[in-house]
Order: structure tokens, then sequence, then C-alpha cells
């Protein structure tokens, strides 16, 4: 099967600093991730990881390359179109949850709509993504008085507000337990199996990589490896790597 | 610029926002108080003093034309008819109001409260034309009765007999005048005169009359000459006239119009008499009359020291006691201005013309009165201002608490337009609050001065029911000054926190 990459990332460069303080973080990287594929980026801390997903969710501005989401072409979206994008096609899943808690649950994982421009029945959508997430029963309450587990299912259920296509995690397990972890990584899995939703997942957790049908390993802001199956995408560059070894989802 | 964020939703997150972060804009919102309620507070104060002495006492869009006092050819220019139509000619002038002068000595007296009072009038009695002050309170029956309805039918005469007459022979007189009834005028006069009645006008009854009515020199129903009084006369009696001749005062001018005194102050006149009179006018004749008048009002536009009654009373006296000349010129010819700028053009076409403007310090006064309110003004902005500094550094401060927060917006699809708005909108609402809490403080602060003024500070010419005129407009305006000043103090940091990254945001 051939399929259009979804995202797609050519020669990107990223550094922060001035002059001798200068660092680079991402040094030409270049990535396909086709649509329905579940990508974990792999590597150690201050590799880039981080910095890569956050440009590809539009939330950082590459120095130089190109970033392609959905066909789109970032250097061309002004910041409404972008905003846009990351409101109705992009769900973000952090390691600090990032809830609000002067607000109830349900009204966290309703905020999207605010920004959607006026849709209604954003309450009740918003009780459906949290009956997703198994938490429907929660929506009264403040994320203060949840534990972190249910805190990153809420956001999880924030992020599935709109239905994305794509859904960026960054260290989605980092602050959770072990057995939690694994419940919150085998619901990226359903959701990518049985929704189709892209994922990729920031970690430098082996059993999240593992969950993965590919990695990709970054080092010092480069891409040093790709491994795993893949679905079959069109030549797209050096840096895109397609094996048929890897961990089975 | 667009938005993502519709009306409601961004009213949602403002009203939360201010809710959890009541604390750091307290100090904030005091700040904004104190500074609208000054704006408010000395703007009102200002436009309230304006009204009174722009609107009252030296009207600006309105000029009183006088003769010269003296002029280069030694012909006096005098101030008649022909001027009126000239002036009624002039473009953007919307009103001519001549007033005339009583033009030869008289006296009035009346009772007050039990208290014989005798004052002159020979100068001291104006008359206006009731167009100019149609629509004040209680104005409506200042009108030239004999002109406008004429005499009533004939009276009894009603000479009370002196004293020194024995009550038997007071009826034999009264019926012997009684047959008078329809001799001639200058009988009754002769017969008036001989009887020594002639100088006591008190003595003529209304019997056989209605209501509001006297019996004239003529033995005639005549409808009792409208009278108005300037408030300053009222206060002047209050200060020393009735303190000094052991009189009850009246009270305020607004109790004396709300009570009795309005209705039960009837002035005698007498025409053509006075016991001392500076006005050197040589008499048609040698002749007196009495007539009556009944006060009906306070007036700004009545003579300040003396009595106002319509101009067509006055111009009738003076053709009949000083002759057709001093019947037919005014004293001055008040003009009202369609606007205030075409003041200036109108005063030199009065100079133009050979006359003079009665001097008016209407315009140093203005002058006065915006160079007190700029100050208030720069005060008020100055604390204000102050607040909104104060406004900036709350914001900067909540910015850099809510970075995460604005992160997440971000990352769920807020625009920096959205951000920035969300922020200002914290602003406006808080300079909102701000504004109406300010506005109520200058409100009461000024019904409190009010209060104060009507119950410990004595009348005074002029004295207002309230110094501050709070117009629908500074209204509006106190608030919207309020909204900006908050709106301005939170640009800066509404624009660095839309500026930044969402995901160096989001990093904290």
């Amino acid at each position: 099967m051939v399929a259009e990459p979804i995202i797609r990332v050519r020669g990107v460069e990223k550094s922060y600093g001035e002059g001798k303080a200068r660092q680079s973080v991402l040094r030409s990287v270049s990535l396909d991730v086709a649509a329905g594929e579940m990508v974990a980026i792999v590597g150690q801390s201050g590799s880039g990881k981080s910095t890569l997903l956050n440009i590809i969710g539009g939330l950082d501005l590459a120095d130089a390359g190109e970033v392609f989401v959905e066909g789109r072409d970032y250097a061309q979206l002004d910041d409404a179109a972008l905003s846009r994008l990351r409101n109705e096609q992009i769900g973000f899943v952090f390691q600090q949850f990032h809830l609000l808690d002067h607000l109830t649950v349900v009204e966290n994982v309703a905020l999207p709509s605010f920004f959607a421009g006026g849709r209604g029945g954003a309450e009740a959508r918003a009780l459906e993504a949290l009956g997703r997430v198994g938490l429907r029963e929660l929506g009264d309450r403040r994320p203060s008085s949840l534990s972190g587990g249910q805190k990153q299912r809420v956001a999880i259920a924030r992020a599935l507000f709109h239905r994305p296509r794509i859904l960026l995690c960054d260290e989605p397990t980092g602050n959770l337990d072990s057995e939690t972890g694994r419940d919150v990584v085998g619901f990226f899995q359903s959701l990518n199996r049985d929704e189709g939703v892209t994922m990729l997942i920031v970690t430098h957790e082996e059993r999240v990589s593992q969950a993965a049908q590919r990695v990709v390993r970054i080092a010092d802001g480069k891409i040093v490896a790709q491994e795993g199956r893949s679905v079959e995408l069109p030549p797209s560059g050096a840096a895109s790597v397609r094996t048929d070894e890897g961990p089975t989802p | 610029m667009i938005f993502a964020l519709g009306f409601g939703p961004l009213l949602r997150i403002v009203r939360q926002n201010i809710r959890r972060n009541a604390k750091h804009f307290l100090l904030s919102v005091f700040g904004i108080v104190v500074g609208t309620a000054s704006f408010a507070f000395f703007l009102a104060l200002s436009g309230g003093v304006r009204k009174v002495v722009l609107g009252d006492i030296f009207p600006i869009d309105r000029v009183e034309v006088i003769a010269p006092k003296a002029t280069f050819t030694g012909v006096p220019r005098t101030l008649d008819n022909s001027l009126v139509d000239k002036i009624r000619a002039r473009p953007g002038v919307s009103g001519v109001y001549p007033k005339m002068k009583l033009g030869f000595p008289s006296r009035g007296s009346g009772k007050l409260f039990g208290a014989e009072l005798y004052f002159p009038l020979g100068g001291f009695m104006d008359g206006i034309d009731p167009a100019l002050v149609a629509g004040d309170k209680g104005t409506a029956a200042f009108r030239d009765w004999e002109a406008e309805v004429g005499v009533g039918g004939v009276c009894f005469p009603g000479i009370r007999p002196p004293a020194f007459i024995a009550p038997t022979e007071a009826a034999r007189l009264q019926a012997a005048l009684a047959a008078l009834v329809g001799a001639t005028d200058d009988v009754k006069r002769t017969v008036r005169a001989a009887l020594g009645f002639g100088e006591e006008c008190s003595n003529l009854r209304a019997e056989g009359c209605p209501a509001d009515h006297y019996c004239g020199w003529d033995w005639r129903c005549r409808r009792r000459v409208p009278v108005l009084l300037s408030r300053a006369i009222i206060e002047l009696y209050n200060g020393s006239f009735a303190p000094s001749h052991g009189l009850k005062p009246i009270g305020t001018v607004e109790q004396a119009l709300a009570e009795r005194f309005m209705k039960v102050l009837k002035l005698d006149i007498l025409l053509g008499r006075a016991p001392m009179s500076g006005i050197k006018v040589e008499l048609e004749q040698d002749r007196i009359d009495c007539v009556q008048g009944q006060l009906i009002g306070i007036s700004q536009k009545a003579i300040p020291i003396g009595v106002t009654v319509p101009i067509g009373y006055i111009r009738r006296w003076n053709e009949a006691f000083a002759g057709q000349l001093v019947a037919s010129r005014y004293s001055s010819i008040v003009v009202d201005v369609r606007e205030k700028e075409d003041v200036p053009a109108f005063v030199e076409w009065v100079r133009d013309e050979g006359f003079e403007q009665e001097d008016s310090y209407a315009e140093e006064l203005s002058s006065a009165i915006f160079i007190i309110t700029l100050l208030f003004l720069v005060i008020s902005f100055i604390i204000i201002g102050i607040s909104a500094v104060n406004i900036a550094h709350t914001f900067f401060m909540l910015i850099s608490e809510r970075r995460r927060e604005i992160g997440i917006l971000r990352a769920i699809g807020a625009t920096r337009a959205d951000v920035r708005r969300i922020i200002l909108g914290e602003a406006a609402v808080i300079g909102f609050v701000g504004g109406v809490l300010g506005l109520g403080l200058g409100v009461g602060a000024a019904r409190l001065v009010d209060l104060i003024s009507s119950r410990f500070v004595r009348d005074f010419p002029f004295k207002p029911a309230t110094y501050f005129d709070f117009t629908p407009r500074l209204i509006g305006g106190a608030i919207a000054f309020a909204v900006f000043f908050c709106v301005l103090g939170a640009l800066v940091p509404a624009r660095r926190a839309a500026a930044m990254p969402p995901a160096h945001a989001l990093a904290g």
C-alpha cells in the first residue's frame, strides 16, 4: 500500500540562543509519517525530539526546512490557519497534562470548542470524549482532585475532543506509574488501530516505543535510525527509512 | 485580525480569569475607581458651575445690547423698535427681547408676615418681554393681562374712610363715593386726593372683582400685575433685611417657591410718587395711580434688585406718566444667538452700529472654568495613568503566572489575536467595573457636597440646588475613560503574551 504522508518534514533546523550561546537543537531533520501510522520518537534528553514534535504541531517554528501536515505547508499558513489546524486536526498530549485547575473536567475537555467558531453541543461532545477514556462520571470534578492517570486521560479526552487525525504526544507516560502508563499506551494502540488516528509519540520509555509501528531515534538533533514496520510511503528522502522488522503493535 | 474565539466563550474565559485573580485586580481597580471618581466629580462640578455661570448668570449665547454712555457727537444713541427690528433681521439671531425701565418715581409696599415693607420702585422696576422667561418654572402667569384680556367691569370704589370719620358718616361717605362710579377719571382722582387716600394704595378694595384682581384707580376690576423677583433679592432679604428689621426670614428660595409666601405677597404700587428717587424726569402731569401687583415667581432673568413685570405695563405707565419718548426707549435689548460661535461677529456688528455690549464676564469666566477643569482633569489623568501602570504591572505578573495556560490555549487552537482579546477583555471588564464604581463614588461625593451646601451653607445669589451636572455624555465618558486606561495598561502585556511561541509558553 502506498499512502501520502500525513506529516512531511524536510531539512528542518532549529537552534536556540544567540551568538556564542547559540545551540543547535535540530539539524536537517527529515521525516515522513503516513496516515494511520504510530511512530515513536526516542532519544536522550536534549536530543531534540520534543522540539521536533513541537515544530510538527505548529507550537514552534523551524529556523529552516519545510513542514507539511495534511498537505499544508506551514510556511504558507498564517497564525489563524495554523491555529485552526491545531484546533481541528491535531491533538496534543503532554507529560505535565496541562489541565486548567480553575475549570471542571468537562470544561477542560470542551475548551477546544471555544476556539472552533462557536459550534454547539460542546458539553455533550466533551462528555462523549470523557466516556471514551472511561471518565464520564468525573465531569464535574476539578483536575486537582484526580489521580495522575485520570488527569492524563482527561488530557487525552481534550486532545480527542475534535476527533483529530493526528495525535502528538510528548512523554505521555512520563508522570504515570507503570500500570497506568500501560493502560494509556493500550488506549493509544486501540485509537490507532480502530480509528486510524496517526500517532507521533515522543518517549524514552521502551514499552511505549515497543507499541509503535516505527521507532525514530534522534541523537544530537539528527535522526540516526528508524526501525520497525511501517506502512509503505512514497520515496521522500534519505532520512525516511522503511523496514519490515520491528516490534509488532 | 482573525478570532477563533466567539464572544460568548470570550466572556466566559474573561469572567473565570477575573474571578480567580480577583485579589490581584483589587489594587488596580482601587486606582481606577479613585481616578474615575475624581474625573467624573470634577467634570460634573465644572459642568454644573458652567451651567450656572454661563447658563444663568452670564449666558454665553446671549448678548445684552445697551446704549453707549457717551458719544463723540454728543447725540445720545437710543434703543428703540427700529433697532429691535434691525437686530431681529440679523443672521444667527434666535431671539430679541427688549427691556424697559420704569422711567418715573414710584413706590412699592407690601405686607410680609404681618410687617409692612416700603421700597422705592423708580429705577428698580424692569419690564421684560414675557417670551424671555417662557418655559421657566412658575412663570406661566407672567403675561400682560391688560393688553391680552383688557380691564374688567366696574368695581365698588371701596375707599376705606379714615379713622377720624365717624362710622355713621363713613357709611354715608361710602354711599356717596359709590355714586361717583360713573364720574370721569379726573373727578375720581380729585375726590380720592381730596379725601387724603391718594397715596394709600392699600385702601383700594377689590370688592366686586374676581380673585387675583384689584379695584383700579378708574374703579374697574383689573388683574393684578404679575411680578417676578430674583433669587438675589430673596437672599438679600434673608441675609440682611430680615435680621436687621426683626422679620422672619423666608427660608430658602425653594421654600419660598413652595410655601404660601408666593401667594400672599401682594405689592401695592404707587405710580408717580416716591419718598426719594434719583430719576430726573419731568412728568407729563402731576398724577398718581395705584396698581396692585402679585408675586408669581422667582426668575434668574428678573432684575437682581427690584421687581420685574411684563414690558407692556411699563410701556403704558411710562407713556402715561413720562410721555411717548420715554415709552419708546428701551434700557437694553437681550439678544439670543443660535450658536455661541456667532457671538463675536454679532458683538462686532453691535459696536459698528454705535452700541455697546453690557459688560459680560462670560468669556473670562468661561476661560477660568476651562483652566480649572483642565487642572482637575490633569489630576484625574495622573491618578488613572498611575492606575494604568499598575494595571500593566498586574497583567505582566499574571501573564508570567499564566504562561503555561496561554501555551495550552494556543495548543488547542487559540490564535495570537484570541490571546490578546482575552487579556484586553479582562482589562476592559476591570475598567468597566472600576468605572461604574468610580462613577458611583463620584456621584455619591457630589450628592454629599450638595447636601452639605443645602444644610450648612447660607443662600447666596444664584446658589444652585446642585453644583454638579452629570450628563449622560459624562457618565458614558467616565466609564469609557476607565475602560480606555485599563485597556491601555494591558496593551503591552497582551501583545507580549500573544507573541509568545506556544512551545515556550508550555515549557513555562
